[in-house]
């Protein structure tokens, strides 16, 4: 089966069972994407599947065929799409490891919102945990990246 | 091991400190020099090296987790050396002798020190190096060294003219290093004390950045492992007939006290270790569980302690005091949990072990591989991925143990990769621990007595027993101990008692529960004498004028003397540790029985604040490590099995549960202090305190309930 992954269109050799994370970092060598909890809780495993933000630990390979995953290293040609242009803005990343997943996820939901409330940000990101407690920062760099009015920051 | 003592003496103090360097330091970059012969390579001291192509390379001997190294440790040598701070490279060091932490006595990253411990030997590195250079650069034009400056990586002529690092490189490689070096005065810098951005936050963006999990050699094998499920258990038995006819197993094999599979790739390994029907026995001894670890440890408190520290005669005092007040502490074990779980890349060709690992210890990871090989230390070549998260539990090395052992058993290079499972349920918790305490209290409701037994595991019995002195674990009791209150009666306990629970240095260590019973039992004093908690502190804390700096700024910042609602509580708690000196006030609210944190202040005094970007990451992360652990968790055991194996069941705080919090630094030109821990023990007694003034419900164990109601 083929799937297309960040603009290219390729051939998947793992078993269908085999979970996409998998696929992406270990047939593909793509290792933006990382491994956290493999059972769909920590988000950093988070790609987009067409437009929607999935967990690709918790997606079987072998039910995407014909799809478009785009993964953090596809987000942009040059590293500065909106949401990590904001990122470094902030300097969002502390150890880093769950920061593609969130990056992904907030990618998405401004791709949806393009100005979320903090509300919006709570749902759309509750599902990406951050060991390093990064949230104050990535709640600014969404909006920075949003064009929101400032965000009344605390200091 | 060579302490602080014989890398530096200081030798006197002018505008700047004077140095001598010690040149063995040097020279750990040799036969390092670039295969261009045309490049010629100043190499100085193990820190920087200058190419005759004017690349200056920095290099950092600090595993970098996220706490920063990669940016502020060049920052560093770059103000002494007046570089440019735009085009230097940073390189993590290899495993050298140059490189042992004089805090750990190891090279080694932890105990928040690794901006405190290369405060003045990176300075000297830089400093040393712009000297040799400003030699060179007047041997070469005659001109006299008053009118020669430096900036931005070269020399500049009175005439205007840049005589740039890289051109003086080879001459200032045939100077003897000097001996001695003037640093700069603080009041000078123009790299340190500035906010400046992460040098790896662009990898960290882009999926770029390399993880110990994304090393890639060619012919990669991984390995993954299953350790018994039951602690001090072991495997009997199992059957890996149909593991071993799966495509793309390549090995099944025992390690260590479990189960090892290297396969192709990680899902089949996977595939191939759940096919694996195992039987594990119970190790000897009985089985235990978080009850019976708490009823052991709540008798023990009854019993004679060692003293970890007494002041005056506590028990007379107690005995006769018009007031005592009694309480028992807990608090339980909790996961380090780092989001990138253990792994280990190892290697071994050619009479070498190659390790590529996310590891907080250097020369632990190479001397558990000399080990298990046979090698000599000099063929364990360790290098240093970035780390995932460390907080401690990178400073084992049960996943290097595993990569080696299975590298041992093919030609290939293996990567081992836990499962979260295994990395939950095999971590090195911090110890739970339970704690008694009395303070009296005199007949105009002072404190005048105050004695603690804390009953907890030893992290040093069977690291360095050697360590443990008269009985006492220092590591056991750190933030109890050095009581910083004036209290005339003091004593401080310790009552060692081994949990069979694997147990280590969780971020910030003994003082993560100790600052929580400090904290709460002298709010609990406060408020039986009828007294301000937040006055009592202030007049307790006379001869400690940094502790109360950081508390008046924190409270002046929650607004204390400012009117609350009903349900509204604020509370305070102020602890120094790894040298610095950090208040936190919390403003709560309590509704139907749920507890609303409605702000967090943090003050800290750290000394000088070399990055204030990354510093203030830095707090803001602890405060959400410390917040986690008096929200969420615990670990707990039953039959001997850790019953939390995954993020399901073991939460980590998340966005939606994220409260408004302010940091604050005290100005400070002291030297830096540390900055990685001490912002995570006063968390949880800020909030239990506000907690007792919104409820009138004392909380005196962690995590909070889930309802506050009174029992
Ligand atoms: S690894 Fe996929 S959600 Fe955690
Ligand atoms: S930055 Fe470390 S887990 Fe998020």
């Amino acid at each position: 089966m083929r799937i297309v992954i960040n603009g290219t269109d390729r051939e998947v050799h793992s078993p269908p069972d085999t979970p996409l994370l998998w696929v992406i970092r270990d047939e593909w060598g793509l290792i933006g994407t990382k491994y956290g909890c493999g059972i769909g809780v920590c988000g950093a495993c988070t790609v987009h599947l067409d437009t929607i933000p999935i967990r690709a630990c918790s997606v079987p390979v072998g039910s995407l065929a014909g799809h478009r995953v785009t993964t953090i290293e596809g987000l942009s040609p040059d590293g500065q799409h909106p949401v990590q242009k904001a990122w470094i803005a902030e300097d969002v990343p502390q150890c880093g490891y769950c920061q593609s997943g969130q990056i992904m996820s907030a990618a998405a939901l401004l791709a949806r919102h393009p100005r979320p409330t903090d509300r919006d940000i709570d749902t759309a990101m509750s599902g990406n945990l951050c060991r390093c407690g990064t949230y104050a920062r990535i709640r600014r760099a969404i909006h920075r990246a949003g064009k929101d009015a400032p965000y009344a920051e605390s200091s | 091991m060579p302490n602080r003592r014989e890398f530096f003496k200081i030798v006197g103090t002018g505008a700047g400190l004077l140095l001598a360097l010690d040149t063995r330091a040097a020279g750990a970059h040799q036969g390092m020099r670039s295969a261009r012969p045309e490049l010629r390579t100043f190499a100085p001291n193990a820190w920087v090296r200058i190419g005759s192509d004017d690349q200056i390379v920095i290099i950092v001997d600090k595993s970098e987790m996220g706490q920063g190294p990669l940016t502020t440790l060049p920052m560093l040598v770059a103000e002494e050396l007046d570089a440019d701070w735009d085009r230097l490279r940073i390189e993590q060091a290899p495993t050298a002798r140059a490189y042992i932490n004089p805090a750990l006595g190891a090279e080694a990253t932890g105990g928040s020190s690794s901006v405190r411990s290369s405060y003045l030997p990176l300075r000297a590195a830089g400093a040393t190096t712009r000297l040799m250079l400003l030699q060179a650069a007047h041997r070469r034009t005659g001109i006299a060294y008053a009118r020669l400056r430096t900036a931005r990586g070269a020399v500049l002529l009175p005439d205007g003219q840049r005589l740039s690092y890289g051109a003086l490189a080879d001459a200032a490689a045939q100077l003897p290093v000097p001996r001695h070096v003037r640093l700069k005065s603080p009041r000078r810098f123009q790299i340190i004390g500035r906010p400046l951005p992460r040098l790896d936050t662009p990898a960290k963006v882009t999926g770029r950045a390399v993880f110990g999990i994304d090393v890639q050699r060619p012919g990669l094998l991984i390995g993954v492992v299953r350790r018994p499920p039951m602690i001090g258990g072991h495997l009997h038995h199992y059957d890996d007939h149909v593991a071993r006819a799966m495509a793309g197993v390549v090995h099944v094999a025992r390690i260590d006290q479990g189960l090892g599979v290297i396969a192709t790739n990680t899902w089949t390994a996977w595939k191939a270790l759940d096919a694996i029907p195992v039987h594990w026995k119970d190790g000897d001894g009985a089985r235990t569980s978080t009850h019976a670890i708490r009823e052991e440890y709540r008798r023990a408190a009854g019993t004679e302690a060692a003293i970890a520290e007494r002041r005056g005669d506590v028990r007379a005092t107690l005995r006769h005091a018009p007031r005592v007040i009694a309480a028992d502490y807990e608090i339980p074990f909790a996961a380090h949990a780092p989001l990138e779980p253990m792994n280990c890349t190892a290697h071994i060709h050619d009479g070498l072990c190659e390790i590529s690992a996310p590891t907080q210890a250097q020369t632990g990871a190479q001397a558990i591989a000399a080990h298990l090989t046979g090698l000599p230390l000099d063929r364990v070549v360790v290098h240093t991925t970035l780390l995932g998260g460390g907080f401690g539990r990178r400073l084992e090395h049960d996943f290097i143990a595993d990569a080696v052992n299975l590298a041992r058993m093919v030609p290939q290079p293996v990567k081992v990769v836990w499962s979260r499972e295994e990395d939950m349920t095999h971590d090195f918790y911090r110890p739970y621990s339970y704690h008694r305490v009395q303070g009296a209290l005199d007949s105009h409701g002072m404190p005048i007595a105050w004695r603690q037994t804390i009953v907890t595991a030893s992290l040093m019995r069977t690291r360095d027993p050697s360590a443990i002195k008269g009985g006492v674990d220092p590591t056991a009791v750190g933030g109890a101990v050095g009581m910083p209150y004036s209290i005339p009666h003091i004593e401080i306990g310790y009552v060692e008692r081994d949990p069979k629970v694997p147990v280590g240095f969780w971020r910030s260590v003994a003082d993560s529960y100790t600052a929580f019973v400090k904290e709460s039992f002298l709010d609990e004093l406060a408020h039986a004498a009828g007294r301000d908690p937040l006055a009592l502190r202030y007049a307790l804390l006379a001869s400690e004028p940094a502790q109360r700096r950081v508390l008046k700024a924190a409270a002046r910042a929650i607004g204390w003397d400012r009117p609350h609602a009903r349900d509204q509580g604020l509370g305070v708690a102020v602890h120094r540790s790894f040298g610095t000196s950090m208040a936190q006030a919390a403003s709560v609210s309590i509704r139907s029985g749920k507890l609303h944190i409605d702000r967090l202040v943090c003050v800290c005094d750290c000394g000088l604040v070399v990055n204030p970007n990354i510093a203030r990451a830095q707090i803001e992360g602890a405060i959400v490590f410390g917040l986690q652990a008096a929200l969420k968790g615990p670990i707990t055991v039953e039959n001997s099995r850790i019953q939390q194996d995954n993020f399901d069941s073991y939460s980590l705080l998340r966005m939606d549960e994220m409260p408004r919090i302010d940091v604050h630094f005290l100005k400070n030109v002291r030297a830096p202090q540390g900055l990685g821990e001490p912002a995570v023990p006063p968390v949880a007694p800020a909030l239990a305190n506000a907690i007792f003034v919104a409820s009138g419900i004392r909380v005196r164990t962690l995590p909070f309930p889930a309802i506050l109601s009174h029992a």
